[in-house]
């Protein structure tokens, strides 16, 4: 049993994380108000840290694996992922400083479960084994709860929470349904073994596409797929904004990474799922977009914008049995990039622009805004021009990979019906230009507060990651 | 797979019947012979550390809050001990990875607990 090192090692991020999360409530537990005063700060360097460890991972040559007896798994792929979460946190983190301190509601709790929310995605995303996947869904969302209930005070935040806490828990259920009835069916826990059932020609038991299709419902409702997107532009809207931008980046690229190694490696998806998984993709954009352009909150938007996203996403899991699983999980991790650099820029962004209480987050409010406060202006219509897959931004190469997988593998009318979609979608996004830049201000002439320096480095940071991120060499 | 035979439920069917013979026996020996001194109070269903219906009146009022905190940490450390069990059974084959994870386990409810006394969360006033 002289396995620990490598497991201490290779997992050094989550231990970070946890450790952290752990420091930061001892700090205010121990300390008080110095302590909380010093939260942000501790927690951006662990964060930061963590990430460096996550970028040697990534440079060193052979890949650990499968760690623990196979529970979970260290690939380039979990560690991509791992730091797309790290990214999303950071970018929160920063967000919330100042949107704490203007709302007058620092704590060191508030830090505390952000990095607890970060061990349940990484745990989340490292899973090779439902049981380890299920954990790290729950500590993930759990803390996602209380986050988006954060501002307790403020019925929308505790409405938000609610709705999430309730949606989230049924969906829980739903998925650890469908996981009994897979160990009903095979007596296996783990991706590979699974697999290797699945291989020995049962694919048709019953049992097995029940547990697949509470598996699809459950993870649905997480990754906010259209029948089960209900709570998501209720949450994202009602959280406040920082929050949002975790929510609707870190844990979804969590939870749709986990997803695309869930049903890539480990169910090896039949050819009969395409249809459902089309379906699903078509709905989810449609609707997306639809619900989004009839909104007049920017905030709520990009909570529709969330959705319709997921739906990109789906078109490429479409694919998910004709392509290779390699290519599948490049191209699904390099959107789950591009869309959290620009998703969590414009929530940050809106966190900033709000004022406080958020009570500036309509397209009105935003009038003249461009040439009153133009480096402001410049960062939003850059995270704009990106969602709406403008051609040299992030946005853009990632509904390229995607919609490229899929056509590779004759999903021809998949992909029209996307970048359909996409069109209509430029409509909602350039809106924001739009008001930005083209309408003059009505009665009150604003002009936002500059931004301190982090805030500024973190838009910063967005602005010229959607700007390169499609030039960048991506780790596998 | 194992298949269960019936001879190897037949401890549990035992314990089983035991179980619902010592109670009915002691309901119905003190139904028998025990002595009956009733009053209002004693009739009215026991209701731990709440007066009951009878006393206080209904039950739908708001209570402290601060009883759920106390039965929420109750909870996380009562559930703690079901996870030592299994834990206890196979220590043996365990050894040092084994118990390297409980103490880890255990570090963190510690620090739980260090953490809820620290906030003041098991005081009452």
């Amino acid at each position: 049993m002289n396995t620990f090192p490598i497991e201490l090692t290779a997992l050094l991020p989550l231990w970070i994380v946890v450790g952290g999360a752990l420091a930061l409530l001892m700090l205010e537990a121990i300390l008080g108000e110095e302590g909380r005063k010093a939260a942000p700060v501790l927690a951006g360097t662990l964060l930061v840290l963590a990430a460096g460890c996550v970028f040697h991972l990534l440079s060193l040559k052979g890949m650990p694996g499968p760690l623990f007896h196979g529970a979970v798994v260290v690939d380039l792929y979990s560690l991509t992922l791992e730091g797309i979460c790290l990214l999303s946190a950071l970018l929160t983190c920063v967000f919330s400083a100042s949107y704490l301190r203007r709302e007058r509601a620092v704590t060191g709790e508030y830090y505390a479960l952000l990095l607890l929310a970060v061990s349940g995605m990484f745990t989340l995303v490292l899973a090779s084994d439902f049981l380890t996947f299920f954990v790290g869904l729950e500590l993930m969302s759990l803390a996602a709860y209380v986050l988006a209930g954060y501002l307790r005070v403020q019925e929308r935040s505790t409405e938000a929470a609610l709705k999430y806490f309730m949606l989230g828990v049924f969906a829980s259920g739903f998925l650890l349904y469908g996981i009994a009835l897979l160990y009903g069916a095979s007596g296996v826990l783990r991706f590979p073994d699974l697999r290797h059932f699945l291989e020995q020609g049962r694919y048709s038991s019953p049992l097995v596409e029940a547990a697949a299709a509470l598996l699809v419902v459950g993870l649905g409702f997480k990754a906010a797929l259209v029948p089960f997107h209900g709570w998501a532009p209720d949450v994202y809207d009602g959280a406040p904004a920082p929050v949002a931008a975790l929510l609707s980046t870190g844990v979804k690229t969590a939870a749709f990474g986990a997803f695309t190694r869930l049903f890539a490696e480990a169910f090896g998806l039949p050819g009969n799922w395409v249809p459902a998984f089309a379906v699903l993709a078509v709905l989810t954009m449609t609707l997306g977009n639809l619900g989004a352009l009839g909104q007049e909150s920017v905030k709520r938007m990009l909570a529709y914008s969330s959705v319709a996203h997921a739906g990109y996403l789906m078109v490429g899991l479409s694919a998910a049995s004709l392509a290779p699983t390699d290519d599948l999980e490049r191209a699904v991790a390099f959107y789950l990039l591009a869309y959290t650099l620009m998703t969590a820029g414009a929530f940050g962004w809106i966190a900033w622009a709000a004022g406080k209480g958020e009570t500036g987050i309509s397209f009105e409010d935003y009038r003249g805004l461009g040439l009153r406060s133009p480096w402001m202006g410049l960062m939003m219509a850059l995270y704009m021009f990106s969602l709406a897959g403008m051609t040299p931004t992030a946005g853009f190469f990632g509904k390229y990979y995607l919609f490229k997988l899929a056509l590779d593998h004759g999903l021809l009318g998949l992909v029209l019906v996307a970048v359909l979609n996409s069109f209509v979608s430029a409509y909602y996004y350039l809106r924001v230009v739009v008001s930005l830049y083209m309408k003059p201000a009505e009665g009150k002439e604003t002009v936002l507060p500059s931004p301190p320096l982090d805030l500024r480095v973190a838009f910063l940071l967005c602005g010229l990651g959607v700007l390169a991120a499609g030039f960048l060499k991506f780790p596998f | 797979m194992n298949f269960v035979t019936l001879q190897t439920l037949l401890p549990l069917a035992l314990a089983f019947l035991l179980a619902m013979a010592v109670p009915a026996a002691m309901f119905l020996l003190s139904a028998l012979w025990g002595p009956r001194r009733d009053n209002e109070a004693k009739l009215s269903s026991y209701e731990c550390g709440i007066q009951s219906k009878a006393v206080a009146g209904d039950a739908r009022h708001h209570f402290n809050v601060k009883f759920y905190l106390i039965a929420m940490c109750f909870l996380v450390f009562d559930v703690e001990v079901v996870f030592l069990f299994p834990w206890a059974v196979l220590f043996q084959k365990m050894a040092w990875g084994g118990f390297l994870s409980m103490l880890a386990f255990l570090g963190v409810l510690a620090f739980g607990w260090f953490y809820l006394l620290k906030r003041g969360a098991l005081e009452w006033e």
